[in-house]
């Protein structure tokens, strides 16, 4: 009698286990590997992720919402943010900035993120005055620091090197720190 | 021997592959010399860059160059003859076994500066033509107050092209303007140009013609689409910019210590100006805008680090009445000089 008990017992433990239980491991595929089901649901990639850029706009910049894909890390999602900002529609008319591209980003543990952009038009007097300049630098800087808790300040580089100016007007050599003075209210 | 000039410990070691700086010695490959209207630029090209001394011996009419510690190598093949009323002749001598670069001034030689420019390296002499800048003379009895007018942009770098012209060429037009009518106001401002004609100046030789003439106020000109005028003075110490200096470049001298030597090095002397540029941008925007509490945009602007004098930079909208524009400036400029007298 107890070893009938003991045994339904043990079934019903086994049946409940089976419902309510962790999953069991995924099934492996014909050619013997696994699929990677909980690295896909921790990062959630088929998502978008709301943004905000700053687009010069009427001698002003505005804040204006975007989405862009999720990237796994801090240093690609800044990355993702700032080709986003310039490949923005808003950009399309703005002087020295809708001639610039995004080489890379990098951020550092110090809070610095470094953009290097490309040479189309950098140091290229004619592209823009000394505010469409401004507009083009403060683009870039508010849209990281605002996006980005862990960006303190920005470094502009154009093809990898330091650079004084984009435009003709502007000391781009040292760093930058957020402007929201520069945005439309 | 009078020393007016300080020493320079610059970069030797910091340079790969400079023999003779790890010798503590200089050795100059070339030496060039440009003429301009208010001073002459003497450059002494260097292998590296190293730390020198530069002299004026006792009666004033003669520079004296040599390294501070080693060997003067003197390797350039010719030294030129200058004679432009300022510089003579430059020279190499010997003397005492240590090779000297003696460059022999002229009458007009003024105010002497130096500074260090590097990749490549060399050591820039500027001497002044006379006590004082050019032009528009000052009333008799009262000390003209120098006033530099930089017209934006020059030569291949057109600037921005508008239906009312060429930037470059719209800048060169106001600064005339400013010139001409503040010569028919006799205001006892002594005004002068960094450019006169359509030429391609550098963001250091504009700011080195200003410093040259003994500039106290320095008004950089650029043009912008509208009717907008805007005014900036350089960023003032921003949190971001290492040194606290405004306007220092890193590619100048990498010293590490902070002291009244160091902020006088080139890029900068506009960190001594900051609360006199805010007060000429104030007046200037007052007069131009009709806003009297307005205050000039606080930007990292390359042309004003190394200008030793009160200094904005004026963006002029293209729309704007260019005579109207012209007579506001004067009357800034005068209302800033009227209220430092």
């Amino acid at each position: 009698m107890l070893v009938v008990t003991l045994s339904l017992l043990a079934l019903g433990g086994l049946f409940i286990w089976m419902r309510t239980g962790p999953r069991a491991l995924p099934q492996s595929r014909p050619d013997g590997t696994r699929q990677q089901i909980a690295q896909v649901r921790t990062f959630r990639t088929d998502e978008p992720l709301r943004i905000v850029v700053y687009c010069p706009s009427g001698g002003m910049l505005a804040a204006e919402s975007a989405a862009v894909r999720r990237q796994p890390d801090t240093q690609s999602q800044a990355r993702e943010t700032a080709s986003a900002l310039l490949a923005s529609p808003c950009v399309v008319q703005a002087r020295v900035l809708s001639a610039l591209r995004l080489n890379a980003l990098y951020l550092n543990s110090s809070g610095a993120a470094y953009v290097d952009l490309s040479a189309a038009a950098s140091g290229q007097e004619g592209t823009g005055s000394a505010w469409d300049e401004i507009l083009a630098v403060y683009a870039i800087v508010n849209t990281l620091t605002q996006n980005f808790e862990d960006i303190k300040r920005v470094h502009i580089l154009v093809n990898g090197k330091e650079t004084q100016t984009l435009a003709g007007h502007i000391d781009i050599s040292v760093p930058f720190t957020k402007r929201m003075e520069l945005v439309k209210q | 021997m009078r020393r007016f000039v300080g020493l320079l410990f610059c970069l030797s070691l910091a340079l790969p592959g400079a023999s003779l700086s790890a010798e503590k010695g200089l050795a100059i490959k070339g030496v060039r010399y440009f003429s301009y209207p208010t001073f002459t630029r003497v450059v002494l090209e260097l292998e590296s860059a190293g730390p020198y001394v530069l002299t004026k011996d006792q009666d004033g009419r003669r520079l004296i160059f040599t390294a501070y510690e080693g060997p003067l190598v003197l390797k350039a093949q010719q030294m030129p003859l200058i004679n432009d009323g300022v510089v003579k002749t430059i020279e190499g001598k010997e003397d005492g076994g240590k090779q000297f670069i003696f460059v022999n001034l002229d009458s007009a030689a003024g105010e002497v500066k130096d500074f260090v420019l590097r990749n490549p390296d060399r050591v820039v002499l500027d001497v002044s033509r006379g006590p004082v800048g050019p032009p528009i003379p000052a009333p008799p009895g009262r000390k003209a107050v120098v006033v530099m007018l930089d017209p934006g942009h020059g030569g291949k770098d057109r600037g921005l092209v508008f239906a009312q012209g060429q930037e470059k060429s719209l800048t060169l037009e106001l600064a005339r303007a400013v010139k001409k009518l503040a010569a028919k106001k006799e205001s006892g401002l002594s005004i002068a140009l960094t450019r006169e004609r359509d030429q391609s100046l550098s963001l250091d030789e504009r700011a080195a013609i200003s410093n040259s003439a003994g500039a106290a106020l320095f008004l950089g000109f650029h043009a912008g689409a509208g009717k907008d005028v805007r005014v900036y003075v350089l960023e003032l110490d921003p949190p971001s910019r290492p040194g606290g200096v405004s306007g220092g470049r890193k590619d100048f001298i990498g010293f590490e210590t902070e002291s009244e030597q160091q902020k006088m090095f080139w890029g900068r002397q506009q960190a001594l100006h900051t609360q006199e540029s805010n007060g000429l941008g104030r007046r200037l925007i007052h007069q131009m805008t009709g806003r009297a509490d307005a205050e000039p945009m606080q930007a990292p602007v390359a042309a004003l680090g190394a200008v030793d004098a009160a200094a904005v930079v004026v963006e002029v909208g293209v729309e704007l009445d260019r005579t109207k524009t012209a007579e506001a400036i004067v009357k800034g400029i005068e209302q800033y000089v009227r209220e430092k007298r």
